[in-house]
């Protein structure tokens, strides 16, 4: 799996929210996107879900160019800013209504999603009833529960507690082992650090840096601003 | 309290929902300008060249709020939507944003609900008005302003209607007024049905809606029961209203005040 | 595999979109109650002072609830009366329309849209869905009509008795002979529907669901006000097709221009759902 960001560029509202954007991403890697608030962080990730249309610029994502050849990417799951599921059904029942569009999984691997976020697969608390972070692990679970090919995760840790955040982790090792491609955006400097194989820094819509975790060299830079 | 009252107030008519409503609004009583007011102009100064002996044209028939056109009609039908589209989710909105817990640990419950229903009130009634005045407006610089007599039957106004003896004198500016302010208040409390509903209601588009539904549905209890005189869609236009139907509106109006008294009320109970 | 996907996606939109607003369905069931009994109550009186021969069937309850009014001569000092039977029912069924599409697009629609991988196989779902959401309504109103007509006259009356139709619509020389009246007064109605609420669903995916409910009840009310062909309200009022009234709204027109109204804001919302970023 393989994701080529080119030229990209989209403004909405006269406010440039992406501009000249251009990386590439492989498969078995975690790639981390820091940014401040409004630096573009989650409008890459929709852009790269499909979600938002870049008025210039191609996606490739295995090939196929996105908008173009593929509406979508063929195998993502994404949290993207707030979990949001049907409010009156449980956790599973959400969980199983969105994987019976592809029917790849069976109950069982959805319920075994919903534990390894922390969850309990045979709550009988609805969704409205859910803590913040109760959803914001369904939300994850979710993401993964059809093992894709792309996971994108936006604020994984939010409202996480320790072992919540362990979890996520773990996940996030399972799932790169797995081959999978997997892009986080997260505010927790250390955090980051830790998840990500290489980082990212975005301003006002720019990729600003971009450094590879563990020497921490940096390959390409940038600097717009002063940190 | 002012606080208070000044944030929600600011909330209310600084936003871009506002706009639109109060731009629809006075763009019906502009296209009932440019297509129905403008041929009185015409007959009015083609009579003046003319040695045609005829009764005086004057702004007060060229005023929206009593003429019988389709824009009058438009206008009447929809305000209730226009009323409550800039803040009638307000309260739901700060609600399920969770900014209600925000403003709550800031200030006495008390005071925020207060504001808020009194906000509903205000924007409610402006964005009634605000059309009306300048269709009067508009009106009063195209015409003379003569003093109407009743026995030229040019006006939809009769004795049976109140306050007809004040439009049929040298005041009828005060009747303006007076119909102005009585739509204001009427309009005002409905628009605060969108609080009272909040309670109820948990789909941001069925509470904005609700004053709309409430009017039209008392018009289709009125239409088969008690006349439709007797209900907002009809008495919003004051020329239209009888004395005997009086007692009817009242009691309509007393029951919107109750009904935002129990709002407020609700507003004790457990912010989830 | 396509195929199986819109079927999910229809299936899921059935039963959040129709299934689960069962309540809307109930206040439609008791609204045509409420029309056809008061009409049927007002019949029994004039039936009672010999000004109608016989008492109104099931055709006459459908005419009764989708007639709209004559048209309106404004002379300046006539008071405009909404046709609040007809009125209820479309402003009903666009403010169940209303905000289903964007609601579901906020809540579950990005899981959906990205598992489903196609903006126009979720587009065409709610398509279908607002089809058969219109469509349900009116089987809702005919249900109840038809009961009350089998429980009250024990038959199915497919014509209209004339002097209930001059009493009530000011109808006279009704001519159901040539089967266009039955064409005017159920299939138009149910076409005309479809085309409005086509036109409200596209609107809502532009403008906001609030505002685009504000301009199909601006039509409407326009719509009865004015007889206009411009005016789509007037189609789906079937006192004004020209089976009913002299220079009436012809049947031709009404069936074009709705089919129209319906393909251009299909392809309209696939168009533009297709170029909308998801946010």
């Amino acid at each position: 799996m393989n994701i080529k960001i080119s030229n990209v560029n989209k403004t909405i509202k006269k406010a440039v929210i992406l501009e000249n954007i251009n990386l590439e991403f492989e498969s078995g890697r975690i790639y981390g996107l820091r940014g401040s608030n409004g630096s573009g962080k989650t409008m890459l990730m929709r852009a790269i879900c499909g979600l938002i249309i870049p008025e210039s610029g191609e996606i490739n994502i295995d090939g196929d160019i996105l908008g173009k050849d593929i509406s979508f990417p063929k195998s993502i799951g994404a949290l993207i800013e707030n979990p949001s599921f049907i409010s009156s059904y449980t956790g599973f029942r959400n969980l199983k209504l969105l994987a019976s569009i592809q029917n790849k999984i069976s109950d069982d691997e959805i319920r075994d999603a919903i534990k390894s976020v922390g969850l309990t697969p045979d709550d009988k608390r609805t969704f409205r009833k859910y803590s913040l972070g109760m959803k914001q692990r369904l939300g994850i679970a979710c993401a993964i529960m059809e093992n894709p090919d792309i996971i994108i995760l936006d604020e994984p840790v939010n409202a996480l507690d320790e072992n919540g955040i362990e979890l996520v982790r773990k996940i996030l090792k399972e799932q790169k082992e797995k081959g999978a491609l997997i892009i986080i955006a997260c505010h927790d400097k250390t955090e980051l650090e830790y998840l990500s194989d290489e980082i990212y820094e975005i301003y006002e819509g720019k990729i600003t840096n971009h450094f590879i975790v563990g020497d921490k060299s940096k390959i390409s830079e940038e600097i717009v601003h002063e940190a | 309290m002012k606080a208070i009252l000044k944030m929600e107030l600011i909330r209310a008519f600084r936003n871009k929902l506002m706009f639109f409503s109060l731009i629809s609004g006075c763009g019906i009583v502009i296209m009932y300008y440019i297509f129905s007011v403008t041929k009185y102009i015409k007959s009015f100064y083609s009579i003046l060249n003319s040695d045609i002996a005829s009764d005086p044209l004057s702004a007060n028939l060229c005023w929206i709020g009593t003429a019988y056109d389709r824009y009058t009609v438009l206008y009447f039908f929809i305000i209730p939507i226009l009323a409550a589209i800039p803040y009638g989710a307000s309260l739901y909105m700060d609600k399920k944003d969770g900014y209600i817990n925000n403003i709550l640990i800031k200030t006495d419950r008390k005071n925020y609900f207060f504001a808020k229903l009194i906000t509903y009130f205000i924007s409610g009634g402006v964005i009634a008005t605000i059309p009306l005045i300048l269709s009067y407006i508009l009106a009063i610089i195209s015409l003379p302003s003569i003093r109407p007599y009743a026995e030229y039957s040019l006006y939809n106004i009769y004795s049976v209607n109140i306050f007809s003896n004040i439009f049929y004198s040298n005041y009828t500016f005060v009747y303006i007024i007076i119909f102005i302010v009585f739509d204001f208040i009427l309009f005002g409390l409905i628009n605060c049905l969108c609080m009272v509903f909040t309670y109820w209601e948990e789909n941001r588009f069925a509470i904005v809606l609700t004053p709309f539904i409430i009017c039209y549905g008392l018009h289709m209890v009125g239409q088969y029961f008690i006349g439709t005189d007797k209900t907002p869609l009809t008495y919003a236009r004051l020329n239209v209203v009888s004395s005997e139907d009086l007692i009817y509106i009242i009691g309509e109006l007393l029951i919107l005040v109750l009904l935002a008294i129990v709002s407020l009320r609700k507003g004790k109970k457990d912010v989830l | 595999m396509s195929y199986k996907i819109i079927k999910k996606l229809v299936k899921y939109d059935l039963y959040w979109g129709i299934l689960n607003k069962w309540k809307k369905y109930l206040v439609m069931l008791i609204l045509s109650l409420i029309i056809t009994f008061v009409f049927i109550k007002n019949s029994q009186f004039y039936y009672r002072l010999d000004k109608l021969d016989s008492m109104p069937g099931f055709l006459d309850y459908i005419m009764n609830m989708f007639h709209g009014m004559k048209n309106f001569i404004s002379d300046g000092n006539t008071q405009f009366e909404i046709p609040v039977e007809w009125m209820a029912f479309h402003l009903f069924v666009a403010f169940a329309i209303g905000n289903y599409i964007i609601d579901d697009l906020e809540k579950c629609g990005i899981n959906i849209i990205t598992r489903v991988r196609s903006r126009n196989k979720w587009i065409i779902s709610k398509i279908i869905w607002n089809v058969v959401a219109v469509l349900c309504f009116y089987l809702v109103v005919y249900i109840v009509n038809i009961i009350i007509a089998l429980s009250i006259t024990g038959k199915l009356q497919l014509s209209l008795t004339q002097s209930v139709c001059s009493k009530f619509f000011e109808l006279n020389n009704v001519n159901m002979e040539s089967g266009n009246g039955l064409l005017a007064i159920i299939i138009l109605p149910i076409l005309s529907s479809l085309a409005i609420s086509q036109m409200q669903m596209f609107l809502s995916l532009i403008l906001k669901p609030i505002i685009s409910f504000l301009m199909i009840a601006s039509i409407l009310i326009l719509s009865a006000y004015s007889m206009s062909p411009y005016l789509i309200g007037n189609y789906s009022m079937v006192q004004r097709s020209e089976i009913f009234m002299k220079d009436g709204i012809s049947i031709l027109t009404a069936t074009i221009v709705n089919i129209t109204i319906i393909i251009v804001s299909v392809i309209g919302s696939i168009v533009y759902f297709n170029r909308k970023d998801i946010i």
